[in-house]
C-alpha cells in the first residue's frame, strides 16, 4: 500500500483574526482551504483595485506561492527543541484569539466541506487524490512564480514569517508540504534537485540531529548522512553515532512525529491501512534494526 | 542521492545547522562567516553562494530570537579624497597642562587637528569623564579656530583616547573646513604655524596572483588575531580548510604552530619567517620613543585605500593613526555579508623583524565619509632599525609604505 504523504497528519482547523471577523482556515489531505470565503479570486481582484484584503487571502496566496520553497525548511523549526520566536515573527500580533464559543461544527467537531481550496501538495503516484472542492486559483501549481493580475504578493521574508507563525499545526503542515514536494522530485529524478542538494541535505540533517539528540542526549557526536537506504550505527568507542537516511525519511517518519517511538529511533514508517503502521527502528544500542507494528483502535 | 564527495556549500550548511541547534544568542554565526570567507578566499566556493548561506542562516537565527551582535569590524566609507596632511608639533600651555598640535588633515569637507593633551604633574588624572577610552561628544568644549584667510570655524567634534592616565590623544574636527592651503591657524589665542609639507613617502602596490591564496589568507587571519589571540576568527577557517583537504603542507603547519603559540603563554620554535621573528620577539620591549608624521594615502588597491597619519613609538610597541576608504573587513569578526575587503596590517623593518598590527574595533569609527582609528603594532620596534615597511594587505594586493625611522620629537 502506498500511503498519501499526508497520511498521519490529521485535519486541523484554525481561526484567523485580523479582518472584521474571525475566519476559519482548514488543512486536510494536503490542502489548505478557506471556509468563510466564497470567491477568493474575486476578492483578490478587489484587493488589487484598492479594496480591503482579508488576512485569510494573504495566507492562502502565500501558502500557494511557498509550498515548494525550500526556504520554508531553512526557517522552519527542527523540532520541539528548536522553537521559533513568534513575537519576533509576527511583530507582536497573533492570529488568535479564537471566539469564546466555537461555532457549530467548529474546530474539534465535524467540519463542513471546504468552499475553496488551494495549495495542493504532490500526490502519491497511483493513488487517487482527494476530491477538491471549490474553484482553483488561477496560478494554481505555479509555485512561487505565480502572479495574479494586479495583485502584489507579500515579500518572501514577510510571507514566510507569517506562514511559520500560523496557529496550531499549520506551520508543520506547510513544512510537510514542501518536504513532500521535494521527496517526490528526488524520486522522479527531477533535474532541479541537483542544484538544491546541499539545502535538502541540511534540512534532513538538522531535523534528524535534533531528533537524535532528544533521544540520546547531547553528549554524543552525531553524524547524519544522506543515503538511499536507511541505516544507523554506533562507533567503536560508543561516543559517536552515524545515521544514514534518505530525504524521504522526513516525509515518512519525521513529519508524522514518528522519529522516536517506544524508545526507538525509527528509520522507516509504512502505513498498512488506516491506523495501522509498520516501523523499522533501532534501539539505543544500535543493534540490528527491528520491525514492529502499531495499530490503534 | 550520492553525497559522499566533499561539497563546500553542503559543508557550510551542515555547519550552520549544528550551530543553529547549539543555541547561543548571536544573530550572526560568526564562525560560519569565518568558514565561508575562508572557502571563498581559496576558491572552493563562489563568494555569492557563500554569502547566501550565511545570510540564510542569519535569518533563521533571528527568527529564533537571537538578537545579539558583535561590534562591527566592517567599515563602509568612501575612498579617501586627495588632501593635505601636514605636521606641526606646536605646544600650547593650557590650564591643566600642555596641548600639542601633532598634525592637521585638510580635507575639502572638514579639517581635523590631531592633538595631545599632557597633564601637569599637579593635575588629577582622568580629566575626561571616567573611562580612558571614552569619546567626548556631548561634553565637547566649543573651540573656535581661524585660518590665514580669516575664516573662523567652531569645533563640531572632539574625540579623545588615552595612552596613559596623564596623556590624552584625539582629534578636533572642524566643519566646514578651513582653507586647505592655510599656512597657519589661530587656536586658543596662539598662532600655530605649519611648516612646508614634507616629502611623500614611497608607496608600492603589489598585486597577488591566484597562487598561494590559502597561505595568504591564513596569514591574514593570523595577522588579524595577532593582538587578540583568544579571538577565534581563524579557528573556523582552519577547520573549513582542513575538511576541504587543503591543510597539508609545511607552511601551514608552521602557521598553526604560531597560532597555538599565540594562544599559549610560552615561546615556541617556529622556523619560517615571518612567524619566527614574531615568536622570538614576542613580548619584547625597549622600543624607541618618538613620533613621525606619515601623512600618506595609498592609491586604490583591492577595493580600498588607506591613509596612514602618524607613527608613535613607545617602549612596548608602536601605533599608527589611520583612515580607511572602501568596504573593509578588519577581520576580528568576519563581516556576515562577506562584502568587505579583508584588510590586515603588518610591518617589516630593515633588520628583518616582523610586526603585527591590529585595530581596536571599538575605536574604528565610520562617519563623515571616512573610517578612522588607531593601529597597534607589536612587538616593540627594534631600536637598531632605520627603515620600516608598513604593509596593508588585502586578498588581492598589498601596499608597502616605506618609512624612514627619523624621529621628529621625543614625547
Amino acid at each position: 500500500v502506498t500511503s498519501a504523504w499526508w497520511a498521519g497528519l490529521p485535519p486541523i482547523e484554525e481561526w484567523i483574526s485580523g479582518a472584521a471577523d474571525n475566519h476559519r482556515i482548514r488543512w486536510s489531505d494536503g490542502e489548505l482551504s478557506l471556509l468563510d470565503h466564497d470567491d477568493p479570486d474575486g476578492e483578490f481582484l478587489l484587493a488589487a483595485l484598492g479594496g480591503e484584503q482579508c488576512p485569510c487571502l494573504r495566507i492562502l496566496d502565500a501558502w500557494q506561492r511557498h509550498r515548494v520553497d525550500l526556504y520554508v525548511l531553512l526557517l522552519g523549526s527542527r523540532g520541539a527543541a528548536d522553537p521559533l520566536d513568534m513575537v519576533r515573527m509576527t511583530g507582536g500580533q497573533t492570529h488568535g484569539p479564537r471566539p469564546t464559543s466555537a461555532p457549530p461544527g467548529g474546530p474539534s467537531g465535524p467540519r463542513p466541506g471546504p468552499r475553496f481550496t488551494a495549495a495542493v501538495g504532490p500526490r502519491p503516484r497511483g493513488a487517487a487524490g482527494a476530491a477538491h472542492a471549490g474553484r482553483p486559483l488561477r496560478h494554481r501549481g505555479g509555485g512561487s512564480s505565480g502572479q495574479r493580475f494586479g495583485y502584489t504578493p507579500i515579500p518572501r521574508q514577510d510571507a514566510l514569517a507569517m506562514l511559520l507563525s500560523l496557529p496550531g499545526g499549520l506551520p508543520i503542515r506547510l513544512v510537510a508540504t514542501v518536504i513532500a514536494v521535494w521527496a517526490e522530485r528526488i524520486a522522479d529524478g527531477d533535474a532541479q534537485v541537483a542544484a538544491v542538494r546541499p539545502a535538502l541535505q541540511a534540512a534532513l540533517y538538522g531535523r534528524a540531529v535534533a531528533a537524535l539528540r532528544a533521544w540520546l542526549g547531547s553528549d554524543l557526536s552525531i553524524d547524519v548522512r544522506l543515503a538511499d537506504v536507511p541505516a544507523a550505527s554506533r562507533g567503536r568507542g560508543g561516543d559517536n553515532v552515524v545515521v544514514e537516511l534518505p530525504f524521504s525519511w522526513l516525509r515518512d517518519v519525521w513529519v508524522r512525529g514518528f522519529a522516536v517511538l517506544a524508545g526507538r529511533f525509527c528509520l522507516t514508517a509504512r502505513q498498512n491501512g488506516p491506523d495501522d503502521w509498520t516501523f523499522t527502528a533501532v534501539d539505543p544500542d544500535f543493534g540490528e534494526p527491528a520491525r514492529f507494528r502499531l495499530r490503534t483502535w | 542521492m550520492e553525497m559522499d564527495g566533499y561539497d563546500a556549500e553542503t559543508y557550510l550548511r551542515l555547519r550552520a545547522e549544528q550551530s543553529l541547534l547549539a543555541g547561543g544568542s548571536c544573530q550572526v554565526d560568526y564562525r560560519l562567516a569565518g568558514s565561508a570567507r575562508a572557502l571563498a578566499a581559496v576558491g572552493v566556493i563562489d563568494i555569492e553562494l557563500a554569502r547566501r548561506v550565511v545570510e540564510d542562516y542569519t535569518r533563521a537565527r533571528v527568527l529564533r530570537g537571537r538578537y545579539d551582535t558583535h561590534p562591527t569590524a566592517v567599515t563602509r566609507s568612501a575612498l579617501a579624497a586627495p588632501r593635505r596632511i601636514v605636521g606641526c608639533g606646536h605646544v600650547i600651555n593650557v590650564t591643566v597642562g600642555r596641548l600639542t598640535v601633532r598634525y592637521a588633515v585638510f580635507d575639502p569637507a572638514e579639517t581635523r587637528l590631531a592633538l595631545t593633551l599632557t597633564l601637569d604633574d599637579a593635575q588629577e588624572p582622568d580629566p575626561v569623564e571616567d573611562h580612558p577610552a571614552a569619546e567626548t561628544t556631548e561634553t565637547n568644549p566649543a573651540i573656535t579656530v581661524t585660518d590665514d584667510r580669516g575664516t573662523s570655524v567652531t569645533s563640531s567634534d572632539l574625540s579623545v583616547e588615552s595612552d596613559s592616565e596623564r596623556e590624552w590623544r584625539g582629534f578636533l574636527t572642524l566643519r566646514p573646513a578651513l582653507n586647505p592651503g592655510t599656512r597657519w591657524i589661530e587656536l586658543l589665542g596662539e598662532r600655530v604655524e605649519f611648516p612646508p609639507d614634507h616629502p611623500d613617502l614611497t608607496v608600492t602596490i603589489e598585486n597577488f596572483t591566484d597562487a598561494d591564496a590559502m597561505d595568504r589568507y591564513l596569514a591574514q587571519c593570523l595577522t588579524a588575531v595577532g593582538n587578540q589571540p583568544q579571538s577565534d576568527s581563524i579557528g573556523p577557517a582552519i577547520e573549513a580548510l582542513r575538511v576541504a583537504g587543503l591543510l597539508e603542507h609545511h607552511g601551514v603547519s608552521e602557521m598553526m604552530m604560531f597560532y597555538q603559540a599565540l594562544r599559549g603563554p610560552g615561546p615556541v620554535a617556529v622556523k619560517d619567517e615571518p612567524w619566527r621573528s614574531l615568536s622570538a620577539r614576542r613580548g619584547a620591549t625597549g622600543g624607541p620613543r618618538g613620533t613621525l608624521l606619515l601623512g600618506v594615502t595609498t592609491p586604490r588597491f583591492g577595493g580600498i585605500s588607506v591613509t596612514l597619519l602618524d607613527l608613535v613609538s613607545a617602549d612596548g610597541g608602536f601605533r599608527c593613526g589611520f583612515e580607511l576608504g572602501g568596504p573593509a573587513d578588519l577581520g576580528t569578526h568576519h563581516d556576515p555579508g562577506l562584502s568587505g575587503t579583508f584588510v590586515t596590517f603588518a610591518g617589516l623593518d630593515d633588520r628583518g623583524n616582523f610586526y603585527l598590527g591590529d585595530t581596536d574595533e571599538d575605536e574604528c569609527v565610520g562617519g563623515g565619509g571616512t573610517a578612522s582609528g588607531t593601529l597597534s603594532f607589536w612587538p616593540a620596534l627594534d631600536p637598531q632599525a632605520t627603515r620600516l615597511d608598513l604593509i596593508v594587505t588585502t586578498d588581492r594586493a598589498r601596499a608597502l609604505i616605506n618609512v624612514p625611522l627619523t624621529w621628529e620629537d621625543t614625547p
